[in-house]
């Protein structure tokens, strides 16, 4: 017991020691959580007076437990980088005598508790929310509502909370504390890729099924059928995103330094791409999931030979929200990427890239990452949609979000470009472009090095 | 590139010296401190030298190569590269000039991950404009002359670290450049490999090049014609010349 308390106690130093990873990891359950809350509370609030109750009592649910899912694809892609960046403090432990048993349990636990805490305020700030959101939307639409909480969703957001922080860092943590294997070689480390992209399709084929083909009888069986197949989906594409990065990798054979560099750094180190490519799938999966949704909700609007109203307002809260989510991900993913990949842009100084060239190759690796995480944003975020739009009491038509998907694929990628550019040249220095201050001190540490 | 040992053809003129450092000063604001981590130092390097630098850990090596690549510009004093005054040079110049004239090896070898050993190589004449058929012929065959052409298109982290530094090493003479900084090359190397790489770098001086070798390895500054000794950011002597231990 004394062991595991000494190693909570270095848990908590390290948390300390990098608040904004803390509030970083709090942040990527909170927002869940508080979704939930407040998507539940809307959806009991409004089904009464409201003509397709039972969609959008499907539709929150379905949405809330997007959130958790795409909030377990985010934790567990940032655990893996954050976790593989502990290997040398774990091994110092392990050499001290901890047991690997006592490190992953301290791990757990860690996590458990920042689940927890950050859950709870997620709770308290989607009940917030919706209070905030009620009053403008029956400003907006006249109506006249008051709210009511769910209580059930105050134990169920922190509890699903909890364990999809610990579900999704639970493989991270297994692999950071099991003994060292020798490296499983080229043709087995073939054969598991392999495995993994078949399973990948197969999921998303899967997913693809349940959602398309399904007859759900009752509301119960719809949720399930829905949320399991949007599940399904998203894990397959998300699984597809180290593959993608592969194969961009392989083709850039020709293509000017900046590009090329960009895809073979994503490529070489998954952990670090995946995640920020993961992130942005995930914020950009939402605004596509949206964005869908209300273009079925326009289009029938417009068939139905109604006012063109726009967006219902809701949904363009939640399209604005899922929007700046998309763009503070793609923000977010960017600085870390910019930041990871200072020593290689430090060498192209030493080797005498011009500064513009080293910007372009920090605006080339942001944009990259942004463009396939909106590639796998597509299918990820047009699945669900489709059933949503499936189940419909009104009869809506699924309609492409081509505003959506141009954003996706083409707005934000370019901003990304913009975006690490701008942060490269914050990193980098205007003048000194980081190679003039003491290369001792200035050169990140090198990962390939042997030492 | 040439022979590593091939002669570097001068025009008829006296050559000019590669590298020249004169009352070199480099100061760092530490919060509220100033430290003086270097100078002031003189030093005058030609074509065909081989020079190395020893001393203590702290004692301003780094830095001083530093500013001979054109990575830093010194607090006071001039440093000249190829007759190139950082001081007076643009941020856009000193990148040309580290395209163009000096090389690095470093210890931990700084191959960028992403490229393979011939797009390391390669990576100068790229960044310099140069067309990539042309590019590329150069880059082969400075692989060629370090006795990698066979692993031209590995990735570094398929490489040992000998050959990854004897990549780095052709990439620091790829196409013009005749001044080679070394900081530690042989410092992350077997001794048998570690000699290899000093015999490299030994016979691209005697091709007409110029080595300034950091290491604390008594039996690699024997490989150089001078050796200088650096103390607490200055040559252990008054000058760089009076400081020099003849070993050749």
């Amino acid at each position: 017991m004394s062991a595991l308390a000494a190693l909570l106690r270095v848990e908590r130093r390290h948390a300390a020691l990098a608040p904004w990873r803390t509030a970083l990891f709090g942040a990527l359950v909170a927002a869940p959580a508080a979704t939930w809350v407040a998507a539940t509370a809307l959806q009991r609030t409004l089904a009464p007076t409201s003509e397709g109750g039972a969609f959008e009592a499907v539709a929150a649910q379905v949405v809330g437990g997007f959130g958790f899912a795409v909030a377990a694809l985010v934790i567990g892609a940032a655990a893996a980088v954050g976790h593989e960046r502990r290997g040398h403090e774990l091994a110092q432990l392990l050499a001290c005598g901890a047991r690997r048993r006592t490190i992953a349990a301290a791990l757990v636990l860690s996590t458990a508790v920042v689940a927890l805490a950050a859950s709870l305020v997620g709770v308290l700030f989607g009940a917030s929310a919706a209070a905030l959101l009620l009053p403008l939307y029956d400003a907006w639409t006249g109506g006249d509502h008051a709210l009511e909480l769910v209580p059930s969703a105050f134990v169920s957001a922190p509890t699903l909370g909890v364990l999809v922080a610990v579900g999704a860092a639970a493989p991270s943590i297994h692999r950071a504390t099991r003994p060292t294997k020798a490296p499983p070689g080229p043709a087995l480390e073939r054969r598991e890729r392999r495995a993994r992209i078949a399973a990948a399709v197969l999921a998303c084929v899967a997913g693809f099924a349940l959602v398309a083909l399904a007859r759900p009888a009752s509301r119960a069986s719809a949720v399930w059928t829905l949320g399991s197949g949007s599940l399904l989906g998203l894990v397959g594409t998300a699984g597809l995103a180290g593959p993608l990065m592969r194969c961009l990798a392989r083709a850039v054979g020709r293509a000017p330094l900046a590009a090329r560099l960009a895809a073979r750094d994503a490529a070489r180190a998954p952990g670090r791409s995946s995640a920020a490519a993961l992130a942005i799938l995930a914020g950009l999966a939402g605004m596509t999931l949206i964005g869908s949704l209300a273009s079925a909700v326009e289009r029938v609007a417009r068939a139905n030979g109604d006012a063109p109203r726009g967006m219902e307002p809701l949904l363009v809260l939640a399209f604005v929200g899922a929007s700046l989510a998309g763009l503070l991900v793609v923000a977010a993913a960017t600085a870390l990427n910019a930041v990871e990949g200072r020593r290689d842009t430090w060498l192209l100084a030493v080797h005498g890239a011009h500064p513009r060239t080293v910007l372009a190759v920090h605006g080339a690796r942001a944009a990259h990452l942004a463009l396939v995480g909106g590639v796998l944003s597509v299918p990820a975020g047009l699945l669900p949609a489709l059933g949503l739009v499936r189940l419909a009491e009104v009869p809506l038509t699924f309609a492409v979000p081509w505003r959506e998907l141009s954003l996706a694929l083409v707005v934000l990628p370019a901003l990304a470009f913009g975006l690490g550019a701008a942060l490269g040249l914050a990193i980098e220095g205007s003048h000194t472009l980081g190679a003039a201050r003491r290369p001792d001190v200035a050169a990140p540490s090198n990962p390939n090095s042997h030492r | 590139m040439r022979a590593l040992d091939a002669p570097v053809r001068h025009a008829a003129s006296p050559p000019s010296p590669l590298l020249e450092l004169r009352a070199v000063t480099r100061e760092y604001v530490d919060g509220a401190a100033l430290v003086r981590v270097l100078g002031p130092v003189d030093l005058t390097l030609e074509p065909g030298e081989f020079v190395a630098i020893m001393g203590p850990s702290g004692a301003g090596k780094s830095t001083l190569l530093a500013l001979a690549g054109a990575l830093d510009r010194p607090t006071r004093g001039t440093v000249f590269v190829d007759g190139v005054d950082l001081a007076r040079s643009s941020q856009s110049k000193r990148a040309e000039l580290r395209r163009r004239t000096p090389g690095f090896v470093f210890q931990d070898f700084n191959l960028v991950p992403g490229l393979t050993a011939l797009e390391n190589v390669r990576l100068p004449l790229e960044l310099d404009g140069r067309a990539r058929a042309d590019a590329d012929e150069e880059a082969r065959r400075a692989l060629e002359h370090v006795g990698l052409a066979a692993l031209a298109e590995r990735l570094p982290h398929r490489l040992s670290g000998g050959e990854r530094q004897r990549v780095a090493i052709a990439r620091a003479f790829v196409g013009p450049r005749r001044l080679l900084l070394a900081d530690e090359p042989t410092g992350a190397l077997d001794s048998l490999t570690g000699e290899a790489v000093m015999r490299h770098l030994r016979a691209a001086c005697d091709g007409g090049r110029a080595a300034l070798l950091v290491t604390h390895d008594a039996r690699h500054a024997a490989w150089a014609d001078r050796v200088l000794h650096l103390v607490d950011g200055r040559f252990d002597g008054a000058a760089a010349s009076s400081a020099e231990v003849r070993l050749r």
